[in-house]
Parts: structure tokens; C-alpha cells; sequence
């Protein structure tokens, strides 16, 4: 996993970042980094399966 | 100790799909042969004891996802049993999924989802010309409109809207990108995700040329420009995954990115195993030194042991060229099975390499675009 400061400071870089997006979907990703929305095992979600089938 | 955040239960050791591209029944593991054809109700008893166990042990909870073969396969009735068993035993938090080809999905089962909180996913390619090309029953019959049935149940049921997790589809290079998300999108789905044909370095995936070559690549490349110009897109997991990971994010599955997961295989007969998709590399690749089974062995000791800290790590890319790769961070090095060869075992890239790298620098070229570092 990627070191905590490297993540805050990329993160920051996007929040400072002066985008206009038309993209709904990188919008949504977007949003979603500059949350730092956590993905923690344990988490109840409906797509917690790490299994790639 | 490493935590398990996924747990792969296998209901039934038979399918009543024969899907051509299986990694369980056709990339030379019969294994399944020698497994029970069901889960026994003792079985799911000692499941249920040895899992609460080691969620109290790592203190944290994990996803439970009903699998096979093809897991409905063990009727109504059992599938209720199962999963009363497993919601009295296990911390509430522990997320129960079903992984299914959609044939038996009933109104009856449905309800027992509903009743226990059970995610449902459904295996489905892409409209009936796709789909039925490869996902058929053992007499040769499609199956897509049995499916399609089954996803009409699945939304027009009460709980339908928060069981729904989404739909699991398999590229095939044949078919068009756009045709396929369309369609996909169309079953009201809340997400997508897309599995590449499996293969290695010695038995190339279905219609990779060669290791320099892109199908696969260029085919998830034009889903890549339909998914961001879509005004109203659903979530395809590993496109979001990838991207995310571009945008300094994290991702969520394994084969993408550097996270490191701890996935475990419980089979019908109680027997504990690596992740079942190392067996499309050769045949026992995912069966453990140690005869684990949690018959005979406490799952807090099996997740301690030497044996399970090597399977763990073994996610991790060994080659060379990956560790020097500047995408080494997006693509993981993808999945290990993928990475096998004969010559140099699990010390490869990913066969999907080229294909990697192509789709990555096209992500990279769409945030370059909207001055996002990338």
C-alpha cells in the first residue's frame, strides 16, 4: 500500500487542481479521492468482495 | 496477522452452465471430480464455528460470497439453512454474496436473500449473440433468457433494489464494447464488471496473439471512451479501480493496484485453498502443502501459518519488469495466475501486459486532458 503522505499529497494536488469536467464518471472518481473514501475490509458494502470473479 | 477480507464459500462443486471459458472445468484442473457435489449442512456448521472465530480473532469483519460451481445448485431449502447458519454465527457486519449464473434464481430464493441480507450478483456477457455464444448448458442450449427472467425478478422484488449488486461479465473480443455496456446497463444493474478471457504465458487467453499484442487492451479501451463520455454511466468496477488508482485512490479487488487481500477458498468437502483462479495456470495451483481442511484445522492457525503468509504475499509482482515499470502502481502486475509460465513460475508481468499498458496510458492521456495529475 501507498505511503499515507504520498496519498494526502497527490490528493491535495487534485483538490487544488482548477478542473472543469464534463466526464460524469471521473467527476464521481474524482470526488471520491478527494474524500479519501475508504475502503476498509470489514466495511459493510455490497460490493466488498476483493475476489476478481 | 493478515486480516481475510474475503471469503469464497463453494455451495456446489457442479455447475448446470457449461460455459466454455470456466476456469474451474475447462483450463485442466479436475479437482471438482473428488469434491462432494454439495456443501453438507455439518460442513456449514463447522464453516460457520471456525469463521466466527476468526472474525473475533482478527477483530474485523469480512465478505462471505456464495460460490460454485454454481452455488444455487444446493436448492431452496439448504441455501436458507446456509445462510440462517451463517447469519447466527457471524458478527452482523459480515457481508453475505451470492455469485450466481442467474438460472435458479427464484422468487423463493430471492425472499431468502432478502430475508438474510444477501448480496446477489449475476454472471451475464452482454446481450443474448454474446452471451449465448459461450454461456450454454451442458446440452449445448442458451441461456440468456433464463437470466434476463431471473434479473426481471430480481428488480421487481421488494428487497430488489438494495440486493442488486451488479453483473459480472466475461470481454469477448468478438463483440462490440458499446453494444455490450449498453446492454449491461440496460439490466439495471448498480455496476459492471468485466473479466478478461483467463490465459498464461504458456496458453495464451482466447484471441491474444501474442504477448505484444492488445485485443484485449484495445477492446477495454473503446469501453474506456464510452464510459467517460456517458452522460449517465453506471460503475464498472475495474475501470473505476484503475482509475482511481491514477487519482492517487484506492482500489477495491484484487488484480489491479499493489493492495494485498486475503482471500481464502473453502470447497464443498470443508477443505480450505489458495484462490481458486490459479487453477486456469495448472492443474492443483491453488491447493495449499498442508492439507487444510476446517474439518480438521482452527482457521486462526491456517491464516498464522508460514504456508498462507507465502500465498499472501505471492500477489505481490516478482518480475523484474514490473518492479521497474512506471504502472507498476495501476496494474498490480495483475492477477498471478496470469502471470504463469512454466520457465519462470509466477515471475512474470501479467500476460495482459501490453494490453495494461495500453489502457493505462489512454487513462492517463483522458486526465492529462482535465490537468489531472496522473
Amino acid at each position: 500500500m501507498k505511503p499515507e503522505s504520498d496519498r494526502e499529497t497527490q490528493s491535495q494536488e487534485l483538490v487544488e487542481a482548477d478542473v472543469s469536467l464534463d466526464s460524469v464518471t471521473l467527476a464521481r472518481l474524482l470526488a471520491e479521492v478527494r474524500n479519501n473514501e475508504k475502503f476498509e475490509p470489514g466495511m459493510y458494502n455490497r460490493q466488498h468482495n476483493r475476489h476478481n470473479r | 496477522m493478515i486480516t481475510v477480507d474475503t471469503v469464497l464459500l463453494k455451495l456446489a462443486s457442479r455447475c448446470n452452465l457449461d460455459c466454455d471459458y470456466c476456469y474451474i472445468y475447462h483450463m485442466g484442473d479436475d479437482a471438482w471430480r473428488k469434491q462432494p457435489k454439495r456443501i453438507s449442512p455439518t460442513v456449514v456448521e463447522i464453516v460457520a464455528h471456525r469463521l466466527s472465530e476468526l472474525a473475533a480473532a482478527q477483530n474485523c469483519s469480512f465478505s462471505l460470497v456464495f460460490h460454485g460451481g454454481e452455488p444455487l445448485l444446493v436448492g431452496a431449502t439448504q441455501f436458507a439453512d446456509i445462510c440462517g447458519t451463517l447469519r447466527r454465527k457471524l458478527p452482523a457486519s459480515c457481508g453475505l454474496h451470492l455469485q450466481t449464473n442467474g438460472t435458479l434464481l427464484t422468487e423463493e430464493v430471492l425472499t431468502i436473500c432478502a430475508r438474510y441480507d444477501v448480496g446477489v450478483s449475476i454472471s451475464i456477457d452482454g446481450p443474448a449473440q454474446v452471451h449465448d455464444r459461450h454461456r450454454v448448458s451442458h446440452r449445448g442450449s442458451p441461456s440468456h433468457a433464463r437470466i434476463m427472467a431471473a434479473i426481471k425478478r430480481l428488480r421487481a422484488h421488494p428487497a430488489g433494489s438494495s440486493l442488486f449488486a451488479g453483473v459480472l461479465a466475461v470481454v469477448d473480443l468478438a463483440s462490440a464494447p458499446a453494444e455490450v455496456y449498453a446492454f449491461l446497463k440496460s439490466t439495471g444493474a448498480p455496476s459492471i464488471d468485466f473479466l478478461y478471457r483467463d490465459g498464461n504465458h504458456d496458453t495464451l487467453p482466447i484471441g491474444k496473439a501474442s504477448l505484444l499484442s492488445t485485443e484485449y487492451g484495445d477492446w477495454m479501451g473503446r469501453l474506456l471512451d464510452i464510459y467517460l463520455a456517458d452522460p449517465e454511466p453506471i460503475r464498472v468496477r475495474v475501470l473505476d479501480d484503475m482509475l482511481k488508482l491514477l487519482l492517487g485512490g484506492e482500489a477495491r479487488k484484487e488484480g489491479v493496484g499493489l493492495n494485498t487481500y486475503g482471500i481464502l477458498v473453502i470447497d464443498t468437502d470443508g477443505s480450505v485453498n489458495k484462490n481458486d483462479t490459479l487453477k486456469s495456470a495448472f492443474r492443483a495451483a491453488d491447493q495449499f502443502a498442508n492439507e487444510w481442511s476446517v474439518q480438521t484445522h482452527d482457521l486462526r492457525e491456517i491464516v498464522n501459518s508460514t504456508e498462507f503468509a507465502a500465498y499472501h504475499r505471492s500477489q505481490r509482482p516478482a518480475a523484474p519488469a514490473c518492479l521497474a515499470c512506471p504502472n507498476l502502481k495501476v496494474c498490480g502486475g495483475g492477477m498471478p495466475a496470469h502471470r504463469w509460465s512454466r520457465e519462470n513460475a509466477f515471475a512474470n508481468p501479467s500476460v495482459f501486459c501490453a494490453d495494461q499498458q495500453y489502457l493505462i496510458a489512454l487513462m492517463r492521456q483522458y486526465l492529462m486532458r482535465y490537468n489531472l495529475a496522473a
